[in-house]
């Protein structure tokens, strides 16, 4: 592939898309290299592996910096990309939009609101529920044992490789955050589909801090998910503690063999989830409103590519009622949300075939709106075979929730309840399937800060726990 | 006057399939492509509802054809719950819907399980040809008699085109195939076998026939893991079948080497798919039968690409170097296309006069076809001689044609040998959080 010309260079001509790449804090001028298939070509620095790790012979830069410190500089970072001064997040915006299957209101939107995670009170829930308080970042915390024993135990900074997904930009503030409430080195892998986001909010922390420590314990850099030649000598515990993956199967299985003593997975697993809707929601035409409208929200959280996307609804009642509510249904996912837009992309071919067959199976099979993106939903006897996806919800009538339940698997992450009264009967059979959610129907986007992931505290598990006994 | 596409099927009895001017061609494909356009839209729903939401009324030039192509996904859409809920009158409803079998055609009264399904559409003169792909559900691509008649014509009349071989039974045949099933391949390989090989001196891989619901079975494995509900026992139980089949099957290879280097001298029949047939080459050097030591007249059916690229990268040219001065059928072909792009002198598949090749860009969206030169891109077709379904579809394949006239002389399009899935070219890196339930059953089972 040929170098990109200095126009394609700032991102607003047509050409090869240029990455950024950030070495320890710093932005890589270097020679660069041509990446991505013909019709999403982008160019990326050259990448120089011994200058994105952190010597193992000596501490990271921020591993003495206090919490107070740290948390004082994510905020500033929050404030700074809430006004974007630089414009480098609109920089960052202006790429995606070229790249990303999300329409460019839904990332405005999410780009807009990214400096939400930086929040004092949210980066303290953090601390405060995952470590209990900042005492064991900074410092040993006294570990009284029994038989009269004292010991002291401290979370020590890790050196985190983090291979980030790319289909929310949430995950790579997310990324940056819990990378640095760590104190340790973070080095980030660039998703093919979100190769900016992560890059602006480090460039945007530099600029309120530039040569801080913290920012000198972040790179990020574009390889090619399973490139051996990268993978291979990158993923030593020699350079790393944890790798820790978002999804991305075929990079987690990728990465396994790699995995060994030293060197650890920590994994937010590739999940879907669904919605259980109780008897309740047709007590009067307000309420079917309401559910359908929550169950629509649910639906389309990043216009149905997030993990806590709803995709199947379970619906106790007759397949009366579950055609009404299908039909409210299908009319409230047409519309904007703040992490949805009206319109999706049209529906991929393929589906639309599994789906004009089963047009053809009414009445078994009903199903409502058309292939625009707007919004589409099948009313089966039990849940289809192929993974509904871009605005689509399979509605599943049942006679009881509880009946729902064994739908639910080890696959399931988030499960929005309708209504509220109903959780607390139905959620230890959803955590015994394997749910690591259950929530409020039209609360599944959004996960607060300072609870569990993926059924673990996930910056606990980042630390690395050291005892002094 | 015939047809426009009974003037196609034909040019397969007239000793000049491949020598129609491309012009001609063209226009009585064109012809051939309103027939068979009007004459399904009236029996396949799925095509009539693919033309109302399309807007296509009529076929007025191959742009036209893109929007009514199906993909592999047509043919394998049934819900699973049909089969494992004994279903089978809406798994007949179902298959009406992708071909012009009707429902009060075949009595389904008393079946029992997915091949006595098979078995009753056949009886009712059809076919349903399956294939199996990556997530163990099978799909049906249904053949009527005619089309049957129509593919018997093609291997008796093209069989080694460009120098077609005499219809005679002089060999000693070797089929690594079980018996029978509603497989195309299965199907070949006995036809071949009644027209060139010497009668009751076949030997076969197996005497059962192939089972459907077998090869469906891990279809059903999974479906059954994803909803939490598989033992460690049914797990491991199917390994073991798996297992003790292969082993069974390896017995009867070992005995069919035997054979085969007992009477290297005869000419000989032997098909096989391309892992079959890759296995008995290793053997069979193994055995000290040097390459290219076979009798002349000897035919050999191989086929099936490198699905998973489970064959060495090189396997091609081994397959060439054994088969060295034997009689070989050289074609670029799947099942859903009725009878394959057969190779010229110079190597080049020439797509047959019944088939109009469309390639697309790799969406599968828009047509790339020039007046000459080569394109890159990913082959779908219309096949305007299926009667029994709508002959439409967009593979996965990545392939070069070349619409210019060949070099052998011959007019084009034909097919240049890099072909390749679109599927084994690598993905996007794209990482996301979301996941299919594939994610928990993958890797656990095998296929």
């Amino acid at each position: 592939m040929s170098p990109t010309s200095p126009m394609a260079l700032d991102g607003t001509a047509a050409g090869p898309v240029a990455v950024v790449h950030v070495v320890r804090g710093e932005v890589d001028e270097g020679p660069r290299t041509g990446h991505g298939r013909a019709d999403a070509a982008f160019t990326a620095p050259v990448l120089d592996l011994d200058k994105v790790v952190w010597p193992r012979t000596e501490p990271g830069p921020a591993f003495d910096v206090p919490t107070a410190e740290i948390v004082d500089l994510l905020v500033e970072t929050g404030e700074a990309l809430k006004a974007d001064r630089e414009g480098l997040l609109a920089e960052a915006l202006g790429r995606m939009v070229r790249i990303s299957p999300l329409p460019a209101e839904v990332l405005e939107r999410a780009y807009a609101v990214l400096w939400r995670s930086f929040q004092r009170p949210g980066l303290y829930a953090q601390i405060d529920h995952e470590l209990g308080g900042a005492d064991v970042l900074d410092g040993w915390r006294e570990v009284r044992l029994p038989e009269g024993r004292v010991a002291a135990t401290r979370a020590f900074p890790p050196r985190l490789v983090h291979i980030i997904a790319g289909n929310a930009p949430g995950v790579a503030a997310m990324s940056v955050v819990r990378g640095a409430l760590t104190k340790g080195v973070n080095l980030l892998k660039l998703p093919s589909n979100d190769l900016f986001t992560a890059t602006a909010i480090l460039r945007t922390m530099a600029a309120v801090a530039p040569g801080h420590p913290v920012v000198r314990s972040f790179s990020a850099a574009y390889w090619r998910g399973g490139d051996e030649a990268v993978e291979s000598v990158l993923f030593r515990p020699q350079f790393f503690d944890k790798l820790v993956a978002w999804g991305g199967e075929s990079t987690i299985r990728g990465a396994l063999k790699y995995v060994g003593p030293g060197f650890e997975l920590v994994s937010f697993d590739p999940k879907t989830s669904i919605s259980l809707i109780g008897r309740e929601a047709f007590a009067s035409p307000e309420t079917l409103a309401r559910a359908a409208d929550a169950g629509a929200a649910d639906a389309t959280f990043f216009n149905q590519q997030a993990c806590v996307a709803s995709r199947f609804q379970f619906v106790e009642g007759s397949w009366d009622d579950a055609d009404r509510y299908a039909a409210l249904l299908c009319e409230r996912l047409g519309v904007a949300r703040e992490f949805s837009s009206a319109d999706g992309p049209r529906v991929g071919a393929e589906l639309r075939e599994e789906i004009d067959v089963l047009r053809s199976l009414a009445p078994d099979y009903r199903v409502w709106g058309g292939y625009d993106g707007r919004g589409l939903v099948i009313r089966s006897p039990e849940p289809v075979d192929f993974h509904p996806d871009g605005k689509i919800v399979n509605v599943v009538p049942v006679s009881a929730l509880a009946e729902a339940v064994t739908h639910a698997g080890v696959a399931t992450q988030t499960v929005g309840v309708y209504p509220d009264t109903r959780k607390p009967q139905l959620r230890d059979a959803l955590a015994c399937a394997g749910v690591q959610r259950v929530v409020s129907l039209g609360k599944a986007g959004g996960m607060p800060p300072g609870l569990s992931h993926d059924g673990f505290y996930p910056l606990q598990r980042l630390m690395r726990w050291v005892n002094d006994e | 006057m015939a047809s426009a596409r009974e003037q196609i099927r034909s040019l397969v009895l007239s000793g000049h399939t491949y020598d129609q001017p491309a012009a001609t061609v063209r226009e009585l494909q064109l012809e051939a492509a309103r027939e068979a356009f009007t004459a399904h839209r009236e029996r396949i729903p799925l095509l009539r509802t693919r033309a109302d939401e399309t807007g296509i009324r009529e076929i007025t030039g191959p742009d036209d054809l893109v929007p009514l192509l199906f993909s592999h996904t047509s043919y394998k859409s049934y819900p699973l719950s049909f089969l494992t809920g004994g279903r089978w009158d809406r798994l007949l409803r179902w298959y009406s819907t992708v071909s012009v079998v009707e429902p009060g055609d075949v009595d389904i009264d008393g079946v029992n399980d997915i091949d006595e399904w098979t078995d009753r559409v056949t009886a009712a003169g059809h076919r349903p040809y399956i294939t199996s792909g990556t997530s163990g559900k099978v799909s049906f691509l249904n053949c009527d008699a005619s089309d049957l008649s129509f593919l018997h014509d093609i291997l008796e009349n093209l069989t080694c085109w460009p120098d077609p071989l005499p219809p005679e039974p002089t060999r000693r045949g070797y089929l690594l195939a079980p018996a029978s099933g509603p497989m195309r391949s299965i199907d070949g390989y006995r036809w071949h076998a009644e027209v060139f090989a010497r009668p009751g001196e076949t030997r076969l891989l197996t005497e059962d026939p192939l089972r459907v619901s077998e090869l469906m079975s891990s279809a059903l494995l999974r479906r059954r893991m994803a909803e939490g509900t598989a033992t460690p026992q049914e797990i491991s139980s199917f390994e073991n079948v798996s297992g003790a089949r292969e082993a069974e099957l390896g017995a009867a290879m070992d005995r069919i080497v035997d054979d085969i280097a007992a009477h290297r001298d005869e000419p000989m029949l032997i098909a096989g798919m391309n892992n079959q047939q890759f296995a008995l080459i290793q053997e069979l050097r193994a055995r000290g039968v040097q390459d290219g030591s076979l009798h002349p007249d000897t035919l050999v059916l191989s086929g099936g690409g490198n699905k998973g690229r489970a064959l060495p990268d090189d396997y091609q040219q081994q397959f060439a170097a054994f088969y060295d001065g034997v009689r070989r059928v050289r074609s670029y072909g799947m099942t859903e296309l009725q009878g394959s792009c057969l190779a010229c002198e110079n190597g080049r598949y020439h797509v047959p006069p019944w088939v109009i090749p469309l390639i697309l860009d790799q969406a599968g969206e828009k047509l790339l076809n020039p007046e000459q030169g080569v394109v890159e891109g990913r082959f779908a077709f219309l096949d305007v001689s299926l009667e029994g379904r709508w002959g439409g579809l967009i593979s996965g394949d990545r392939v070069f044609v070349d619409f210019s006239p060949c070099d052998c002389g011959r007019a084009g399009p034909v097919v240049l040998p890099d072909i390749q899935r679109y599927g084994d070219l690598g993905g996007d890196d794209k990482i996301t959080c979301a996941a299919t339930l594939d994610s928990y059953v993958r890797g656990m089972i095998h296929g």
